[in-house]
């Protein structure tokens, strides 16, 4: 992914405009993948920057989500009518150019939702805005998305498929993990009320909402987006960020309020329940991650660090298996 | 054997070296980046190599006295499959790492199906006694990732 190879995937994409590459620079990129910044100028005096995201060299991430798929959801994405997403530009979908597949969006010159919060001195309003643009995911109507993207047949096979998540890691060790098997045994003892299913973003927090001066938010890093229950976007939220840790029951009633969601659809312990859910993807690729360089594949520095993460899910996990106790300690 | 120094005391000492000599000299954020954690990774491998034998044996343990405690505790059919665990546990004089590891894996598989008997039993006592069991393992496991371990000796 560099200068020389941008350069000969324009010539072969777009050999009309005779975009020349300014500058290509490589950008610490988020989930283990090759990411690059460019700066184009074609033949008409315009430029053009874009946001280049690669699949990292075979063996050096323990994150793998399907390049394929995410293209043709950013292309169903880019005429949402409730939110906005960075144009996607172009896709190198064998490798042959930028050495391997590898997205190129157009990259939008604006600082982070996170970055904007840290000055924000109205945090309720901040985190108010937050919940929308999370709300305009959800209600985003699913047939934007068009019959390629996997749709689950219906809301109790997506959490059957779910909580399986937690048994296939399990199923992929070659040790035993007593905190996910008891983990699953309550998620399938407690399952909620069902919801519509919607879109769901899979990563969303305010590191990945870009807020341009004076434009709306636009939305970033979906690719372990997918149509699911909405819920799980808030579990993963609460996993990773202070923007629902610092006032939760206050984030949760901003949502319901906006979505006419109810109370005991939406509540702090069904909030840890769709953390446990919408992060065991994310945790699944750590384990088997972990695993594979328990037989001797390297992973790169990732598979190693992420081992603390593990931890961080265990923790968090049992944290909602606590609850559920507590209660029914207290019931009895 | 050299035991002085240490293992956890040599990775400390690489871990200094790399952050001392190594780091500045690289100019490449994510290069940067990726060393950082190395020296996340090495601060771990510090606190894992301190205790994880003697941490592994002794939870190993407690979870054979919890599982035969479930299994006295339900029914004939229910016990089966927690003895049918229990029994594969060997627990010998070996204190080398692969022979340790095995045998708390085998305890952990014991210890799920320990849980599932007394979840299935209505038995709260034993359930929150094997959840504890759980919470135990996380704090060492937090422990290890927070690079520094001030008990469990």
């Amino acid at each position: 992914m560099d200068r020389d190879r941008l350069q000969a995937f324009l010539d072969a994409v777009e050999p009309e405009r005779r975009g020349t590459v300014l500058e290509c620079h490589p950008m610490p990129g988020g989930h283990g993948r090759n990411a690059a910044r460019a700066t184009v100028q074609w033949t008409d005096g315009s430029t053009e920057s874009l946001f280049l995201r690669g699949d990292p060299p075979e063996g050096s991430s323990i994150f793998r989500s399907d390049r394929d798929l995410e293209w043709a959801l950013l292309n169903a994405l880019a005429v949402s009518p409730t939110f906005r997403i960075p144009r996607p530009r172009y896709y190198d979908a064998t490798g042959e150019y930028l050495g391997s597949r590898c997205i190129i969006d157009e990259a939008i010159p604006a600082q982070s939702m996170f970055t904007a919060m840290q000055t924000e001195t109205d945090l309720q309003a901040a985190n108010a805005r937050f919940v929308d643009v999370i709300v305009s995911i959800h209600t985003m109507p699913l047939d934007v998305l068009g019959p390629d993207i996997p749709r689950p047949a219906s809301w109790r096979a997506h959490m059957d498929s779910l909580i399986g998540q937690l048994d296939e890691i399990q199923a992929g060790l070659q040790e035993s993990n007593p905190i996910l098997h008891y983990v699953a045994r309550v998620m399938r003892e407690n399952l909620p009320r069902a919801v519509p299913l919607a879109l769901v973003h899979g990563d969303v927090q305010p590191g990945n909402v870009l807020v341009p001066e004076g434009q709306a938010p636009v939305i970033i890093d979906w690719e372990f987006s997918h149509i699911g229950d909405p819920r799980q976007d808030l579990g993963m939220l609460a996993a990773i960020t202070y923007a629902y840790k610092n006032s939760p029951a206050e984030f949760s009633a901003t949502y319901r309020e906006r979505t006419g969601m109810a109370d005991e659809d939406l509540n702090s312990l069904l909030v840890d329940y769709f953390l446990v859910l919408g992060t065991a993807r994310l945790l699944q690729h750590m384990i088997l991650g972990a695993e594979a360089l328990a037989q001797g594949e390297h992973q790169g520095i990732k598979g190693p660090y992420l081992i603390k993460a593990i931890t961080h899910f265990h923790n968090l996990y049992l944290n909602y298996t606590e609850q559920v106790s507590g209660s029914r300690k207290a019931t009895a | 054997m050299i035991t002085r120094p240490s293992t956890p005391q040599i990775l400390r000492d690489l871990q200094v070296e790399v952050e001392r000599e190594i780091l500045p000299m690289m100019p490449d954020p994510v290069s940067k980046m990726r060393v950082q954690m190395l020296l996340a990774v090495l601060g771990n491998c510090a606190v894992r190599s301190a205790h994880e034998i003697a941490w592994m044996t002794q939870e190993t343990a407690e979870i054979i006295e919890y599982a035969r405690e479930v299994a006295n505790a339900v029914s004939d059919d229910a016990r089966r499959p927690v003895m049918m665990q229990l029994d594969t546990i060997h627990v010998d004089d070996s204190l080398h790492l692969d022979d340790v590891a095995a045998a708390y894996s085998r305890a952990g598989y014991a210890l799920s199906a320990a849980l599932d008997a007394a979840m299935d039993a209505y038995l709260n006592d034993l359930v929150l006694r094997g959840e504890a069991l759980l919470r135990a393992r996380v704090t060492r496991e937090q422990e290890i990732a927070g690079g520094s371990a001030t008990t469990g000796r």
